[in-house]
């Protein structure tokens, strides 16, 4: 047993049993996020957790670093700036007011309903869980769009917001980093303006480094090793100039695809197929973080996150895509398809138990986050197909035709 | 034998469209001559700028019908640009001066039907057509190349 490394016996172990769950989910049409978690479950330290060579230990955190410094990587590159400027208002306001939204209302309830027994104070958490709380998992709503063929300009603004969204979360989830790390307000307002903007410096420069190698390594099976490397030497720099190592993988996509113009599609072609595989990770290892007594003994926070966060991003879809003029359509219905949040949201959690500062409650954290994330895969995709079909946005269902 | 001869005795149709062109107007193109699997996206100048496939434009057309997206696929859908924002602008081509035995390899490798050739401003001096090589290589399998 010596000879074996248990960190890839235990991760071949994760992800085999992640896929196979995942497989006999989707032959049932069940959600393969929740059959991940339950796969991962079987790891966790009140099952098989308990055997000696079971260890889902310090190796998972540069892991899960690498991992979401690739989805970061992919979130900067989904846009450009010639689509940001053409999506138009009602898309950017109506993002940005959800995810605002969002964050402020789990920020508040948390506040208010978080007892002062933790190691960090109730603020720093709520600010903890406020800043997941943006994300949006685009899966769960295209796959909604998709059976029912929707069309129409909710549909259309939908899809713009779930795509732009992650990004603000990025955005949101670096500064309450920097402000909760931080010793102090006004020291931490300095230290975010270094380190957000360090990060961003950073990131536009291996990214502009990146365009450069990208053209001389341009056949496909050199160009992966090299987008992977300069995302590695992105995260890899941030972390030893205390950079956000988040934004700074964020600022790499975004600006090499600018730099790249017309070729910077190809950037991430081959990247796009890790985003299942980070999934994966995520979702096992975050199932494998999960005990019993801790879920158990935080329903209430679960219940609060849970509906604080649909409040936020109703209330705040509403308010934005109304501060652009939106129409009355758009500015009732568009929260409710916002609701699903998954990989992303799991991944951030995830990479709050790496840093010393959240140690002590990092497997609540996550236990919380988990527990939503499988509600909110459940009622997301239900949420979004009433408010399309309050819209009138809905078409013939897929395999009903006829 | 060089691109030159080659484009010279076999000249190949290029179809050819304008940077600002939208995806409808650039699929109707692809759909006005039998078997077009490529399309090149050029300048006033005849100064060449990117390539558009069969596939690519087939999967822009068809983006509501694909369950999954990632986020680049969902803002494309959602902001779609005209040709240059769709096309690709590193594309493979050939040069007059090149032998034609060294070019024919790229179309295998980057799944191309037409290949531009370009000068060495980048301007387009002609194509060469895949199943016309395949056909002289039928023809004359040991002489086209000599």
């Amino acid at each position: 047993m010596d000879a074996i490394s248990p960190i890839t016996l235990n991760l071949g172990l994760l992800l085999l049993t992640g896929l196979i769950f995942g497989y006999i989910a989707s032959c049932y049409n069940l959600p393969r996020v929740a059959a991940y978690v339950i796969a991962g479950m079987i790891f966790s330290p009140d099952l098989l957790g308990q055997l000696e060579w079971i260890e889902i230990g310090d190796w998972a955190a540069p892991l899960t670093t690498t991992a979401l410094g690739i989805i970061a990587y992919l979130i900067g590159g989904s846009i450009t700036l010639k689509q940001l400027r053409r999506s138009g208002k009602v898309i950017f306001t109506s993002a940005i007011g959800e995810s605002l939204g969002a964050v402020l209302c789990v920020f508040a309830a948390f506040c208010l309903i978080l007892p002062d027994t933790y190691a960090l104070s109730a603020v720093q958490l709520a600010l903890a869980f406020s800043a997941i709380a943006a994300t949006t998992a685009p899966a769960g709503t295209i796959a909604i769009l998709h059976q029912y063929r929707a069309r129409g300009p909710v549909a259309n603004t939908l899809l713009g917001v779930v795509a732009l969204d992650d990004a603000i979360g990025i955005v949101l989830f670096s500064l309450m980093m920097v402000v909760v790390v931080g010793e102090s307000l006004a020291l931490s307002m300095g230290t975010a303006v270094l380190e957000i903007g360090g990060a961003l410096v950073l990131g536009i420069l291996v990214g502009r480094i990146l365009c450069q190698f990208g053209k001389i390594f341009h056949q496909g099976g050199l160009l992966l090793p090299v987008v992977l490397g300069h995302i590695l030497l992105a995260l890899g720099l941030a972390e030893i100039l205390n950079f956000s190592p988040l934004l700074a993988t964020m600022a790499l996509g975004f600006s090499s695809r600018y730099f790249s113009r017309a070729a910077g599609g190809r950037m991430f072609i081959q990247v796009e197929y890790f985003e299942e595989l980070v999934f994966l990770i995520f979702f096992t290892l975050a199932g494998a973080h999960f005990e019993f007594t801790v879920f158990v003994g935080h329903l209430d926070l679960i219940f609060v996150y849970f509906c604080a966060r649909i409040i936020g991003k109703i209330g705040g879809a509403a308010l934005g895509a109304a501060a652009a003029g939106a129409s009355q359509p758009i500015v009732h219905w568009l929260g409710l398809g916002l609701i699903p949040q998954a990989g992303v949201a799991v991944g951030l959690a995830l990479t709050l138990g790496n840093n010393p500062v959240f140690k002590e409650v990092s497997t609540m954290i996550v236990n919380v986050i988990l527990a939503t994330t499988l509600l909110y895969e459940v009622f997301g995709p239900l949420a979004a197909k009433f408010a399309l079909g309050r819209a009138n946005e809905l078409g013939v269902e897929r395999g009903k035709e006829g | 034998m060089k691109v030159s001869e080659w484009i010279s005795r076999f000249p190949g149709h290029i179809v050819t469209i304008h940077p600002e062109d939208s995806l409808e107007q650039v699929v109707d193109q692809l759909l006005a001559g039998p078997c077009v699997q490529d399309i090149y996206v050029v300048s006033g100048a005849d100064l060449v700028l990117g390539h558009l496939s069969h596939k690519r434009l087939a999967s822009l057309l068809l983006a509501e019908h694909r369950p999954i997206h990632t986020r680049r696929q969902i803002m494309e859908r959602v902001v779609l640009g005209p040709a240059e924002e769709l096309m690709e602008g590193e594309f493979v081509f050939a040069r007059p001066d090149e032998e034609l035995d060294d070019v024919l390899c790229r179309f295998v490798d980057h799944d191309l039907q037409d290949m531009v050739v370009l000068d060495a401003q980048g301007v387009l001096a002609g194509g060469i057509n895949l199943n016309t090589v395949l056909r002289e290589i039928r023809k004359r399998p040991n002489v086209i190349f000599d």
